[in-house]
């Protein structure tokens, strides 16, 4: 019953949301501080009786909450604190730049860390593996505050290869300018995920490549690098995307800082300046962004499961 | 290095609160490291003369022929919470917008001299008592909309209307604004305000300088404040909030050079807020912007010692006073209100210690608001430090509070280079017998907790000024919880008003000299340096330190005045080679 299943997952998945929005805006409206008073000022009574007001604050929280619910949902997400910039228009200026941070750093980690795992199962325990090992155990213990000053030093200061231009166009106007510009923050982000998905991969392509069908394959003659693309690959990448969901929220921790240190102005720099004004409204809505974001990219994952492994759709179909 | 108190906070009251900044202290401190000129203590840096106040950025104009235009950008320490001159704060950020998109009614010169700038005229009656400001001829804002005398009115009421600016103009009796000519207004005191056209330079506290389009105002609270319109040699292309504040050339600017060429120079000028100093620092060594400002002092050791950037701090000034670094105590709270504290505090703070290792050695001591080599600088008397008196006041204390020590707790910001201070400041007051307690807040709280009064000690950074009575609504008691320490002293307030209301330089200085004693016996602030201040540029941007004053109507040109708090103007700046 198929049917069935799917509706579990749509109540699951909308059960998750309405937790995730209560539990967002539960911690955020216990940040110290006043809202109003914030917008106010401390001097101001009229106006903080009025944004008390307006902004439901002398209710119940579950009150409280609901009205920012249907204001959220309404699309009536408010607007930041001095200076008062709609909250849509921060997060149309802002959420690109992440994504793009995030993507970005996804797919070079991919890239790299791929054909490095490959190589390694192949040739386990071999020299190159070794280096290889030691090199991600040496990135891994970098954290992103230290990469990246480091790689704007050499790569920006020292030399002029990788200087961005001021003001970084938008991917679609110059794509080239824009990959340039990003390629370092983008960089400084993917190499802790190289080094976990290197090492999570190798080791599952190590054990794929144990496998009976692994020898029938090379038993029928077919050269390694089909047998490793087309065969071994797959199976192996399980644990890598579940991994890779979970670093999401990493991602996102790295972005933040990343965007401070490239002078990014993405969702991460927003959502510290907003917590740094005490920004509550802006700090409640970019915390639901990134909480949805983790939750619907999970629930991807697990859809790609029954995509890259007919074994799982067809368990599934059962 | 004490956090900043960046006025723009300060001016909160009834307003939302101004960009605070965090700075994630792990980069910084790695590329410090890895940089190697800046980790060590006390640097000796070379000293800053008068001639290389006057010299540094100090080219001229282009030569004839020369190839005008181009693009700058230049990093600056935060973002600005709005650019409407009656409800958001200026600070040394917001006075760099505002010299892009708005024109001052006057500018100050090296001398010191306040002269018209926007304005063609601004002249006193017998008493000082009533102002007549005539504006120049045929000034248009950038919407096309004239800046006359109707808009000048317009201005100063809603200057005089808005709950910011308005407890600063305390002098101005009811409606004191009149158009008496088409290009002419009248202001009338209540009492003689012989310094009133210092307020109008545009500096730190003055923008009640800054004409903006009554059109534009009239659109809405905040549109002024995101799109401000005014009359000034940029104009505002695009803000992209926490990204960039990007202006054009506006071509119908009412100054020239004296070649005839006109102003500006330049194509387009940016603003990129880079609250983090080490990545501003980075982008200008690397060219991704040309010019940045700062007060970070292990910054400043870095700026130094780089050859490809030009540089200029503001310990050499021609006109003005400096910012200073200080704790402020809120002397009404329940334990600082006993005098017999605050003057240990006072007595337990190494300062010279301090300057060299928090400041290495790139600030200096100071015992009270105008440093030497102020006018106002003298011997005010404040304590110097003695370990030893500092415990015995302490120990005073305790034994009328049942033998326990008493308890503070040192507030500063979040960021790395304040940790650091508080953690030394916190071991200097435990020395002497306080049990001390750090806290650390965002910026906006520090100014609304400062505001309220809610706190004990804060660490701070205030004061810089083209003239004393700038600082007026912080020291009196007349602007009520804007003096944030809550020292209502009636001899500082009436020194304040003397010096407000006389034409005498000497009762000037003596007045000034009397606040800073009074200081010293109320023991408000507890002085840890006078501020240091450093703007830093590429060696193709020419003459960023040579403001003049306007040529139109004739008048015989003269230089303004040098770098002050990290502000410079854009309106004469070129590229060279």
């Amino acid at each position: 019953m198929v049917w069935l299943k799917r509706l579990r997952q749509v109540i699951e998945f909308v059960v998750t949301l309405f937790l995730v929005t209560l539990i967002t805006y539960f911690l955020t409206s216990k940040l110290p501080g006043n809202e109003a008073a914030v917008i106010c000022g401390a001097s101001s009574h009229a106006c903080v009786v009025h944004e008390q007001a307006v902004l439901y604050l002398n209710h119940p929280f579950l009150a409280r909450y609901w009205h920012w619910l249907h204001a959220v949902g309404t699309g009536n997400l408010g607007n930041t604190q001095a200076p008062p910039v709609p909250i849509t228009t921060m997060l149309k200026q802002s959420y690109g730049v992440t994504l793009e941070l995030i993507i970005y750093s996804q797919i070079l980690a991919i890239v790299v860390a791929v054909p490095l795992a490959m190589w390694g199962a192949l040739h386990a325990n071999g020299i190159f593996d070794r280096v290889s090992t030691g090199i991600s155990f040496a990135t891994l213990s970098l954290p992103v505050f230290i990469i990246g000053p480091l790689l704007v030093l050499f790569f920006e200061v020292e030399t002029p290869w990788f200087r961005p231009p001021t003001i970084v166009p938008p991917l679609w106007s110059s794509p080239i300018t824009n990959l340039h510009a990003f390629f370092l923050p983008a960089l400084t982000l993917a190499l802790g995920s190289i080094a976990v998905y290197q090492r999570l991969l190798r080791a599952d392509m190590i054990a794929t490549l144990e496998e009976d069908f692994i020898v029938m394959a090379r038993a029928k003659g077919l050269s390694t690098p089909r047998i490793l693309f087309r065969h071994a690959l797959r199976p192996s990448t399980f644990t890598l995307m579940t991994v890779g969901g979970i670093q999401i929220g990493t991602l996102i921790t790295g972005a933040v800082i990343a965007e401070n240190v490239f002078g990014l102005n993405g969702l991460g720099s927003e959502l510290i300046t907003a917590v740094a004004k005490k920004d509550l409204p802006t700090v409640q809505v970019i915390t639901l962004i990134v909480a949805l974001v983790f939750i619907v990219s999970n629930l991807g994952i697990d859809r790609l499961y029954s995509v890259i492994d007919p074994r799982v759709r067809r368990a599934r179909a059962v | 290095m004490p956090s900043n108190y960046d006025r723009r906070e300060f001016l909160g009251t009834g307003l939302k609160a101004g960009a605070a900044f965090t700075v994630l202290g792990g980069a910084g401190a790695a590329l410090d490291a890895c940089g190697g000129s800046s980790s060590g203590p006390s640097t000796t840096l070379a000293k800053v003369t008068k001639k290389k106040a006057l010299t540094i950025g100090a080219e001229g104009i282009p030569p004839k022929g020369a190839k005008l235009g181009g693009s700058i950008t230049m990093g600056t320490e935060a973002e600005e919470a709005g650019m409407d001159p009656t409800y958001s704060h200026f600070d040394s950020t917001g006075v760099l917008y505002a010299r892009c998109v708005y024109d001052p009614l006057c500018t100050v010169t090296l001398a010191g001299d306040v002269v018209p700038y926007l304005a063609e005229s601004i002249s006193p009656n017998s008493t000082f008592t009533v102002w007549t400001i005539t504006i120049r001829p045929n000034i248009m804002f950038h919407d096309g909309t004239p800046c006359d005398g109707a808009a000048l009115a317009y201005c100063m009421n809603k200057f005089q209307e808005s709950a910011l600016v308005n407890f600063a103009l305390n002098y101005w009796v009811k409606n004191a604004v009149k158009q008496v000519g088409p290009r002419t207004i009248t202001i009338t005191m209540n009492a003689p305000w012989v310094s009133f056209p210092a307020w109008l330079c545009g500096y730190i506290g003055g923008q009640v300088a800054y004409m903006f389009s009554p059109k534009q105002y009239e659109r809405g609270e905040s549109v002024l404040a995101l799109h401000p319109i005014g009359t000034g040699p940029f104009m505002l292309k695009q803000w992209n909030v926490g990204s960039y504040f990007e202006c054009v050339r506006n071509p119908n600017y009412w100054r020239k050079d004296a070649y005839g060429r006109q102003l500006p120079y330049l194509d387009s000028w940016t603003y990129k807020p880079l609250v983090e100093v080490q990545s501003r620092y980075d982008q200008l060594a690397s060219n991704q912007i040309q010019l940045m400002h700062t007060d970070d002092d292990p910054t400043i050791i870095s700026i130094a010692g780089n050859k490809s950037l030009v540089s200029l701090r503001d310990d050499e000034l021609s006109v003005g006073e400096p910012d200073c670094g200080f704790g402020m105590i809120q002397t009404q709270d329940s334990v600082m209100k006993d005098i017999r504290l605050r003057q240990a505090l006072a007595y337990s703070f190494n300062q010279v210690q301090y300057c060299e290792g928090i400041g290495r050695g790139v600030v200096h001591p100071t015992s009270g608001p105008f440093p030497s080599p102020s006018p106002f600088a003298a011997n005010t008397g404040y304590p110097s430090f003695n370990l030893a008196k500092a415990q015995s006041l302490v120990k005073s204390w305790s034994a009328d509070h049942g033998g326990q020590a008493p308890s503070i707790t040192y507030t500063t910001t979040v960021s790395a280079t304040s940790q650091t201070s508080a953690a030394y400041v916190q071991s200097l007051y435990q020395a002497a017998g306080f049990k001390v307690t750090v806290a650390q807040v965002q910026q906006s709280a520090l100014i609304n907790d400062a505001l309220g009064g809610k706190y004990q000690v804060f660490s701070w950074r205030q004061f810089a000024n083209i003239d004393p009575d700038l600082n007026y609504v912080f020291w009196t008691k007349a602007a009520g919880i804007v003096n944030f320490a809550r020292n209502f002293d009636p001899k500082i307030d009436a020194a304040m008003d003397k010096a407000r209301q006389t034409t005498d330089p000497q009762i000037r200085k003596e007045s000034y000299q009397t606040v800073a004693e009074r200081f010293a016996v109320d023991l408000p602030y507890i002085w840890a340096d006078r501020d240091v201040w450093c703007v830093a540029a590429q060696k193709g941007v020419k003459n960023w330190n040579n403001p003049s004053t306007p040529l139109e109507g004739g008048a015989t040109p003269q230089r303004g005045l040098t770098m002050l708090s990290g502000i410079v103007f854009p309106t004469e700046v070129w590229l060279g080679a």
